[in-house]
């Protein structure tokens, strides 16, 4: 069967278990299991070219250029784990048939076999980025699994997933370096790059994160926690997912890439040191626990860790020896978590402190576990046995000094003394030690035992026929080791040497050690440490979470000054940096001269004057005053540069913008609250330094050139083009109609934005609290001496009608001069100072005028006015916009003469600017400018 | 298609967004307000297919001379982000009908102007023609940034009002240093002028102040202080749209002006790893889902300035899919949110608890889009992240070690923030109290005690998921199809590195 479809296929069984799952409950475990056992006969043709030296290859692109392709590959390693996932798997569901009690178990079976998919596909991945893609999934399948076992799961879940979120990160690095490097993103071209040869220090780089990327899942110190932490998963998930299948992912990693770095020295020296001391350590760890899966946890961490050193050793014979143990491992360790499985299930617990002794009540249960046991231990005749031979014996001839050899089998030789007794400790805790059952346990069901014995007990004849598959061990062995003169051949006696003898001490030392277990028990099972792998995990949660808080805090302020000093600082570090390198890179040009007038001098100090008298002014209506005068100062300078129109537009502008805010201070304090604090100086420091950098970059920049294309184009051709002899008008309405346009919608729709937000606010909220308690929102009325009622100061403060009847009087006249005037300009503005916007804001000034001289504060117009204005401006805008496709494009002027006057589309364009100018206008009135009062 | 229509593309919003605010009719004004965006995606995508054949096109607006005219421009990144930015803002109103936001006065009206706003800005060749639009963009967002949401929304505006008109201050001063330089603003004419320092100055200014907008450490505070207060679906149509905009605009005058000049190379570097780094480390810190996002979004806008350090193919191309997933990763996030506050009341992680069991199609679409932000398959996150260190890993050593590194880190942090924000909601003890539904637009301050029991058969209504839900389902999308989007993006960078068709699109008509 070729590998798309075997992956099709284990793709579809995930989608398939939901239907099964709901027909068959629990039982879906059958039909799956069978389908898992078709699939690996299926691949049997397949596995047998392979294991006569065949590699097969299927390609289709998917996302070819990141490397995402369907590049698949099935050599030895592939055939190994593949058979090992599918073939345990089986085995897994059928187990699980039974061992569920309730429930359909539609998660687990769905994401169990998703699992399958993804780990299938991982070992058959030849792209490096559906390696790491497939990787991810299985972290995240395994995640699952465990999040789903109830709120015992959720934290341990949460570890796991953190610790093989780091090392997926570890190997999406190491694939991105690889991809960048070597210019390929398939595995098998990438090993062949010259790059690992000529560049150790990449080479080394790309080990280190390929090991950190398989100890994480391998669970190898430091990521080993997770799977401790993960036996809250329910028993099936454990026998499958950490015995023989995610953590044999990370397994599979290393192998993988053993072909590249097996003689890199920092990957011998990560996988053997690390390897070894997860080992020793991790088998210590085993010895304490009286959880017997927590126990067989850790029991597969330290085997794991055995089989990660000996990948490290680097030699054929080496890896051989792995990849068998690999084999072993994952029948007898998958068959013991079932066996604890039947345990916890038939005795109600499984800790062995309150396990009674369950061999003559579980008799079979009871073998199966020694033979398991014993095959962990490496007792002969088992495949367990072979497998720790052939690991010593490649500890014993590892490459590099002489004395590392020794070294190593005697540390391997220790972890082997502390095996057999945790295995001791399995068989004595649940079956040997403690009193008879008080209540009746019996044998679980056939269903349920026959899938936890057959992955031990198949150990016993594969022991013998081991040989039968070394051609296709051979082939990983290819697979993972560049060249390779060894035969595997695994005899279960092949003389007397240094590692049966080690065996043997290794068995006197248990035998010995064993019987003694009572008065060991206390010593072994104190603590090592005062704060286990969890523990500082959650020291480390909570430190990234305090330093979040601060991180987090650092911005925790609805002050805009908080914000706009950490962009005005920036801004300034950015001006005066660039400035300063401009200088001393020699990258000014000489200013032009003529640019600089002597009576800047007096504008920049009315500016800078009436500035330092507006930060410092205590009372609202001076500071506006204050801020009037910087305007016409600004206003000063516009006209002296000689631009007309923007002087003129500033003018009145300014003159609208004090009145506007006039209406607005009428509803706050006279005087402003915040008073004198130290913060003050240093944004007086901060605003002093962003000014001097804004200064010197204008002065870096502007005034260096000629004058641009633009300008000359707009003086010399503008009028042709336009027939506008006002060149600021003429780029107003016609050359760059489009930004006018945006800025009239901004203009007008400002007026349509301060309606939306007050409708969201009860109008009682928008006018200060006349109830003098109301701290907050009271404002006190200004205390002014006055006179008697009729006396002239009083009549010109208190008596509204009389202090405006000289404006009224005014207004008759007044009014129309200004709409006249308002026209003028209007009609002249394509040739001479004027046009819509200034216009606008002349007629803006009666309309204001007409509100002054009102008695009492009203509305100057009805509600529905200023919008249907604003609106009306901005379709008229868009109208003329429209019809320039009569021209050919958007917004291009068209040119009529009626009555031998010339006329311009871009005069109507200005009708639009003029009447969304004064709707706004209006509308501030309306809205600011009307009391409470005045409203009912 | 006539290169002469593109200006449409903003003029029909504007059109659509005043005759909504004058039309009595509330479907008139619904139909306006959901066929707009929609309207603009399709655009998007038929201007996709029309860029396989003609990778750019241009009109002078107005049908003045090359270089007086502001010229409108379509390539194929401007129309994947109309497509993309089209799709989220129609989903997010999608969510707004829920809210009954549609309802608040001028509501529809504001929408479709930011709408034309963030149409132009993708379509302008012309820098202050850009920072017009960006203006139109905004002007409408101060309004919905104060129209709904808790009362806190209106003292926010006032701090998002001064921030960006700060920032737009910025952005003239660095237009005026520009054209002081140059001598022209206009993006054609600047292909490669960076090269002369003043240039590069005045340049630079400008990407500052559009570096402001898209919330970058350490000029980032007002991001995820501004966006929470305000309601679920203006923080999504803002996060979606507003720095998103910005982000593109980098883009692109980054590779006009500067091509594969790396005279801003360190300073963009430590924008990106404080971004990313600070971002995902400072949500963490946050004890709301929104607020949460909030410094998401930062985290995402700054692996999407990877590009700019990058300056490659790659680079681009990545940056650009990781935008895409940040638009609808994050979109449904914020949208799932906004579902739990109408019916539970607070988005607070204290008071809300046990949601895995009571809402379970919440979970669903909360739990995928976690595990595309952090990058986990099968997601949009995934390929936006391995596309970005894939990317990263080609430039010179010490920046791809740095960004790698601080992309890593950023992912362990982020995983832990979404750790906790998933534990504290989905997990623990049963939800006893709640604060009841009230109409978005009134609801008080968080402080303010108002619990009652929660009764067992409180659950979010279907309807009110949906949009979150089809967030999601676009992201998957993007995860499966990820060939053509690949293909599709890999063409937009193409644009931004080979500047030759732009040019010749713009100047030679």
């Amino acid at each position: 069967m070729s590998l798309p479809i075997l992956l099709g296929l284990l793709a579809l069984v995930p989608l398939l278990s939901v239907p099964l799952t709901g027909f068959l409950g629990r039982a879906a475990g059958w039909p799956i299991g069978v389908i898992f056992l078709g699939l690996a006969g299926a691949m049997v043709p397949s596995a047998i070219r392979v294991a006569n030296g065949d590699v097969i290859t299927w390609h289709a692109a998917w996302v070819p250029e990141l490397g995402l392709d369907l590049a698949l590959r099935l050599d030895g390693l592939s055939v190994i784990f593949i058979a090992l996932a599918l073939v345990i798997g089986a085995l897994v569901f059928f187990y699980s048939t039974t061992y569920f009690t309730k429930g359909n178990q539609r998660g687990f079976y769905v994401i169990m076999t998703g699992f399958t998919f993804a780990m299938v596909a991982l070992t058959v991945s030849d792209s490096l980025v559906l390696m790491f893609l497939t990787w991810e999934l299985t972290s995240l399948a395994s995640f699952l699994l465990i999040a789903r076992s109830g709120h015992a799961g959720e934290a341990a879940s949460m570890r796991t997933m953190l610790l093989t979120f780091i090392g997926g990160l570890a190997l999406l690095a190491a694939v991105a370096l690889i991809m960048a490097r070597t210019g390929t993103s398939t595995f098998s071209q990438a090993v062949a790059s010259p790059v690992w040869g000529s560049d150790p220090a990449f080479t080394g780089l790309i080990a280190v994160l390929v090991a950190a990327a398989g100890f994480s899942k391998a669970a190898q110190f430091p990521f080993h926690l997770w799977l401790p932490d993960a036996m809250a998963a329910a028993t099936p998930v454990s026998a499958y997912l950490h015995a023989a299948a995610v953590v044999k992912a990370g397994i599979y990693l290393l192998f993988r890439f053993s072909i590249i770095f097996h003689s890199t020295l920092i990957w011998n020296v990560l996988l053997v040191g690390l390897g070894l001391f997860t080992s020793v350590l991790a088998a210590w760890f085993a010895m304490q626990q009286v959880d017997l899966k927590k126990l067989m946890a850790y029991s597969t961490v330290s085997q794991l860790g055995l089989i990660t050193a000996t990948i490290g050793v680097g030699t054929s014979f080496a890896i051989a020896a792995a990849l068998l143990h690999t084999i072993a491992h994952a029948c007898f360790k998958s068959g013991l978590f079932m066996v604890v499985g039947l345990i916890d299930h038939q005795a109600g617990t499984r800790m062995i402190d309150r396990l009674p002794a369950l061999r003559r009540a579980m008799p079979v249960t009871f073998t199966v576990a020694l033979v398991g046991t014993a095959s962990m231990a490496g007792v002969p005749p088992l495949l367990g046995f072979i497998s720790k031979e052939n690991i010593f014996g490649a500890l014993l001839d590892a490459p590099g000094p002489t004395v590392a050899g020794p070294i190593l089998l005697a540390v391997a030789g220790l972890g082997a003394v502390l095996t057999f007794l945790y295995c001791g400790k399995i068989v004595t805790g649940a079956f040997l030690d403690g009193p008879e059952p008080s209540r009746p346990v019996t044998e679980a069901r056939w269903v349920t035992i026959l899938p936890a014995a057959t992955p031990i007990l198949v150990g016993i004849p594969l022991a013998f026929t081991i040989n039968q598959f070394a051609p296709i061990i051979e082939q990983a062995v290819v697979a993972s080791h560049a060249v390779t003169s060894h035969t595997a051949a695994f005899h279960l006696w092949h003389g007397v040497n240094l590692e049966l003898i080690v065996t043997m001490l290794v068995f006197v030392g248990g035998g010995l050690l064993l019987p003694r277990r009572a008065s060991l028990r206390h010593l072994v099972e104190r603590p090592l440490f005062t704060l286990d792998g969890a523990g500082v995990l959650g020291a480390i949660t909570r430190w990234l979470e305090r330093v979040g808080v601060r991180a987090a805090g650092l911005v925790r302020a609805d002050n805009p000054a908080r914000h706009v000093a950490a962009i005005i600082v920036t801004l300034t570090a950015v001006l005066a940096v660039g400035s300063v390198l401009l200088w001393t890179g020699g990258h000014v040009p000489p200013l032009t001269p003529g640019v600089n007038q002597v009576v800047d001098v007096g504008v920049l100090v009315i500016v800078t004057g009436s500035v330092v008298a507006l930060v410092r002014a205590e009372s609202r209506i001076g500071a506006t005053v204050l801020l009037g005068g910087v305007g016409v100062a600004m206003t000063v300078q516009i006209f002296l540069l000689g631009a007309a129109d923007v002087g003129l537009t500033q003018l009145l502008v300014e003159i609208l913008t004090v009145l506007v805010i006039m209406l607005v201070l009428r509803k706050l304090p006279q005087e402003f609250t915040i008073k004198k604090r130290p913060q003050q100086l240093r944004n007086a420091v901060i605003a002093i330094g962003a000014g001097l950098a804004s200064a010197l970059a204008a002065w870096t920049v502007i005034g260096r050139r000629e004058r641009s294309e633009v300008a000359q184009w707009y003086l010399s051709q503008a009028p042709q083009v336009t027939g506008g002899d006002n060149i600021v008008n003429v780029i107003l309405v016609e050359l760059r109609a489009l930004d006018t346009f945006g800025e009239l919608a901004v203009l007008g729709m400002a007026g349509i934005a301060i309606l939306g937000i007050l409708a969201t606010i009860p109008r009682a909220l928008l006018d200060p609290d006349p109830d003098p308690d109301s701290a907050a929102t009271h404002v006190a009325r200004p205390k002014i001496e006055i006179g008697e009622e009729g006396s002239p100061s009083h009549r010109a403060l208190e008596d509204v009608e009389a202090n405006t009847e000289p404006l009224r009087l005014l207004q008759t006249v007044l009014v129309p001069i200004l709409v006249v005037i308002s026209a003028v300009l209007f009609w002249r503005g394509h040739n001479e100072p004027g046009g819509g916007f200034i216009a606008a804001l002349v007629a803006a000034c009666a309309v204001a005028y007409v509100y002054l001289a009102k008695a009492h504060d009203r509305p100057v117009s009805r509600p529905s006015t200023p919008v249907a204005l604003i609106v009306g401006g901005i379709i008229v805008a868009l109208g003329t916009g429209l019809l320039g496709y009569l021209g050919g494009t958007f917004l291009e002027p068209l040119h009529v003469t009626i009555l031998g006057t010339k006329f311009a589309s871009s005069m109507v364009f200005d009708v639009g600017v003029y009447a969304a100018v004064l709707g706004l206008v209006i509308l501030a009135f309306n809205v600011l400018g009307a009391d409470r009062e005045a409203k009912r | 298609m006539n290169a002469a229509w593109l200006p449409l593309v903003v003029a029909l919003p504007l059109l659509a967004s005043a005759l909504t605010a004058v039309a009595p009719w509330r479907v008139v004004r619904l139909v306006l307000l959901l066929g707009t965006p929609l309207a603009t995606a399709v655009v998007g995508v038929w201007l996709i297919g029309i860029h396989r054949e003609t990778p750019v096109f241009a009109t002078n607006v107005g049908g003045f001379p090359v270089g007086i005219a502001i010229p409108f421009v379509s390539d194929t990144l401007s129309a994947v982000l109309l497509a993309v930015t089209g799709i989220a803002t129609f989903v997010v109103l999608l969510f707004a009908l829920r809210t009954g936001e549609d309802r608040l006065r001028f509501f529809p009206a504001l929408v479709l102007m930011l709408i034309a706003g963030v149409n132009g800005a993708f379509l302008t060749g012309d820098i202050f023609n850009l920072f017009v639009f960006v203006e139109v963009m905004l002007l409408p967002s101060y309004a919905l940034l104060a129209m709904s949401g808790t009362w806190r929304r209106l003292g926010v505006g006032r701090l998002f009002l001064v921030v960006n008109l700060v920032t737009s201050s910025v952005f003239l001063v660095g237009i005026a240093l520009l054209y002081a330089a140059a001598g022209t603003v206009n993006l054609a004419a600047l292909v490669g002028r960076g090269d002369d320092p003043k240039v590069a100055f005045g340049a630079a200014v400008v990407l500052f102040a559009l570096v402001v907008k898209a919330g970058a450490v350490p000029v980032h505070g007002w991001l995820p202080r501004a966006y929470p207060a305000t309601s679920a679906t203006v923080m999504a149509l803002f996060g979606s749209l507003h720095s998103k905009v910005a982000l593109v605009a980098v883009y692109r005058i980054t590779a006009v002006v500067f091509a594969e000049n790396p005279v801003l190379l360190p300073a963009v570097v430590g924008l990106v790893v404080l971004s990313v780094i600070v971002g995902a480390w400072s949500s963490i810190g946050e004890n709301t889902m929104r607020r949460i996002l909030s410094f998401q979004i930062v985290s995402s806008n700054g692996h999407i300035l990877i590009a700019v350090a990058l300056l490659s193919l790659a680079g681009y191309r990545g940056g650009l899919l990781y935008l895409v997933h940040s638009v609808l990763t994050l979109g449904a996030l914020v949208l799932a949110s906004g579902a739990v506050e109408q019916t539970y009341g607070t988005g607070h992680l204290v008071r809300l608890a046990d949601l895995l069991r009571r809402e379970k199609a919440l979970a669903w679409i909360v739990g995928l889009a976690l595990i595309s932000l952090v990058g986990f398959p099968p997601s949009a996150g995934f390929i936006g992240k391995a596309a970005l260190v894939v990317a990263s890993a080609a430039a010179t050593p010490w920046v791809a070690a740095v960004i790698i590194g601080s992309v890593i880190v950023a992912s362990i942090l982020s995983l832990v923030a979404m750790q906790r924000l998933w534990h504290d909601v989905f997990w623990g003890p049963k939800m006893t109290v709640y604060r009841s539904r009230l109409p978005a637009a009134v609801r008080s301050d968080e402080s303010k005690d108002d619990l009652v029991p929660l009764p067992d058969s409180v659950r979010i209504p279907t309807l009110d998921l949906v949009p979150a839900g089809l967030m999601l389902v676009l992201s998957l999308a993007m995860f499966f199809g990820a060939g053509p989007t690949w293909d599709i993006a890999t063409r937009a960078a193409q644009g931004l590195v080979d500047l030759g068709p732009y040019v010749e699109a713009v100047r030679g008509r």
